[in-house]
């Protein structure tokens, strides 16, 4: 019997697990193949949704459902927190017990290291847990008057628009409630542009001063001086605020990094095309938890599940695994209460800006509510396997 | 053309925001001919006619449906996908087949042969029809919950 191991219950891995119950039923029910998902958490979260609870598009609890409800028959989720791999043996170890493994796919995430950033967490707030996103719904909720500074403090993050997201929402938010009087909006970037690539960049900036934004490009956070209510840069500049929401910098998994199978960041080594962990032709790393040039997004790690479920399902039946993945990924871009953009790359094109409309926010409006079959169960590949 | 027409062309072309796009125009023409026959195309198969009805269709729409609406209806979307999910699975669509195929040829009335009370008890003791008997049970009373009257009102 060969059994296929998939760490994290996320996005990519619950993906991952739900693609390869489907391709290897047969397998699956002859006893050939075992499914393993180990996740800790009971709950599998909709990770987009957090930036739209401060503006009241999504609910606390529309963001979130019972991890065992998200795994279709075929998985079995093993509710326990990995602690240990071992690439060379195919071990895993969890709390409880140590499994062996045939196929790996670590879908292990990104976790947020506020700590770089002196003073960040004891005075702003951010959209990257549901927690912190219902602190920052209130804080705006009682917001009168003053500055708001939507800041990036380190490459990489998740979702790369969403700080841009959070600023048009932001001034949409406060125009609704006929208050851009009192408040203005400042967005600081660490890159020169306000988005990696200058295409869009340029795009967003004309955004801008439509919307009378203040972007400070090149400015890297090195700290926030809580006393004074100031973001500090690493060359002295400081930026006032009333109110900061700041993207953490984001780093690896402890898991990854416990394991030393990371570089310094704790980003996985991966084949930009077969998606192996370098030098290993029988484990898999994709989404957030990747060294990939590619944005951490969740449409990047569902793309990447589908092809690392193909090469696997091909690798245990006896064929061999030829799909590729190719970068691509695409985002639907909020770029207001009422409108949004979409975005698409991938390793050949450059991204790719689509006029904002308010199609592209149904469109949005709705992936919210289907994600949870559309994507994480996948249920119309289910029903064509 | 009048010399008045003319004059006032190029007073238009005098300004640079006027003479770039008409610049860009001729640069592009060979484009804007290829664009022209199939916007032609598509009129004369009554395609633009149908495109323009959607469109409008879509414009009202988006004055009708609040965003409240659009997550509404695909909330109900999500809810038939997770029961397409369900009821796709292969062992449940050949039980299903198994009992159409079974009404439509007669072989389900035709397999068991039921002969009085005593013979009835005797197919009870079917371990399958047991388990069938249970969940047919536990459906009654699903429904019976739900048509339970409401006392409240």
């Amino acid at each position: 019997m060969k059994t296929i191991v998939i760490i994290g219950g996320g996005s990519g891995g619950i993906s991952t697990a739900n693609h390869l119950a489907y391709r290897l039923r047969g397998s699956i029910s002859s006893g050939d193949v075992h499914i393993l998902l180990i996740e800790g958490s009971s709950r599998h979260y909709y990770q987009p949704g957090f930036l739209e609870i401060p503006f009241g598009v999504m609910s606390e609890t529309e963001t979130y459902r019972d991890e065992r409800r998200m795994v279709v028959d075929g998985v079995d989720l093993i509710q326990e927190n990995a602690t240990a791999i071992d690439l060379k043996n195919h071990e895993v170890a969890t709390q409880k017990q140590k499994i062996r493994y045939d196929y790996l796919v670590m879908a292990t995430g990104a976790r947020y290291d506020f700590d770089a950033v002196p003073g960040m967490g004891e005075s702003t707030f951010n959209f990257y847990s549901l927690d912190d996103s219902v602190k920052l719904k209130k804080a705006l909720n009682n917001f009168k008057k003053g500055k708001i500074v939507v800041g990036v403090t380190s490459m990489p993050y998740k979702c790369t628009p969403a700080p841009l997201e959070a600023v048009f929402m932001l001034h949409d938010y406060f125009k609704s409630r006929n208050m851009l009087d009192a408040v203005s909006i400042e967005y600081v970037y660490p890159m020169p542009m306000a988005f990696p690539d200058k295409g869009v960049s340029d795009i967003a900036l004309d955004m801008f001063r439509d919307r009378g934004i203040n972007p400070s490009l090149n400015f890297q956070i090195k700290s926030v001086d809580t006393a004074k209510k100031e973001l500090v840069s690493r060359d002295g500049k400081r930026i006032s605020f009333d109110l900061a929401l700041l993207v953490p910098p984001h780093r690896g998994s402890k898991l990854v990094e416990d394991s030393k199978i990371g570089d310094p960041m704790g980003w996985i080594p991966t084949d930009r095309f077969t998606l192996n962990i370098t030098g290993y032709t029988d484990a898999y790393a994709i989404g957030d938890a990747t060294n990939l040039p590619v944005s951490k997004a969740g449409s990047v790690a569902d793309a990447e599940a589908i092809v690392v479920a193909d090469r696997i399902s091909k690798q245990v039946t006896g064929y061999e695994p030829d799909t590729m993945y190719d970068g691509s990924g695409g985002a639907l871009m909020v770029t207001g209460l009422g409108k949004a953009s979409m975005i698409t790359s991938s390793y050949t094109q450059p991204p790719v800006f689509m006029p904002e409309s308010y199609s592209y926010y149904w469109l949005k409006l709705i992936y919210n509510k289907v994600y949870w079959n559309m994507t994480a169960k996948a249920v119309l590949s289910g029903v064509n396997e | 053309m009048s010399s008045e027409a003319l004059d006032t062309l190029l007073e238009q072309l005098s300004a640079p925001e006027n003479r770039e796009p008409l610049e860009s125009i001729l640069r592009n023409l060979p484009v804007i001919s290829g664009e022209i026959q199939e916007l032609r195309e598509l009129r004369e198969k009554g395609i633009l006619q149908s495109l323009m009805g959607i469109g409008y269709l879509v414009a009202s729409l988006k004055d009708v449906m609040s965003s409240e609406m659009i997550s509404g209806t695909a909330g109900i979307l999500d809810a038939l996908l997770e029961l397409m999910g369900k009821i796709a699975k292969p062992e449940f669509m050949a039980a299903i087949n198994e009992i159409v195929d079974g009404i439509s040829s007669g072989s389900l009335a035709t397999g068991t042969k039921v002969k009085g009370t005593w013979s009835l008890l005797k197919d009870v003791k079917d371990p399958d029809i047991e388990r069938g008997l249970a969940i047919l049970l536990s459906i009654m009373k699903i429904l019976g919950r739900m048509g339970k009257p409401d006392t409240t009102k």
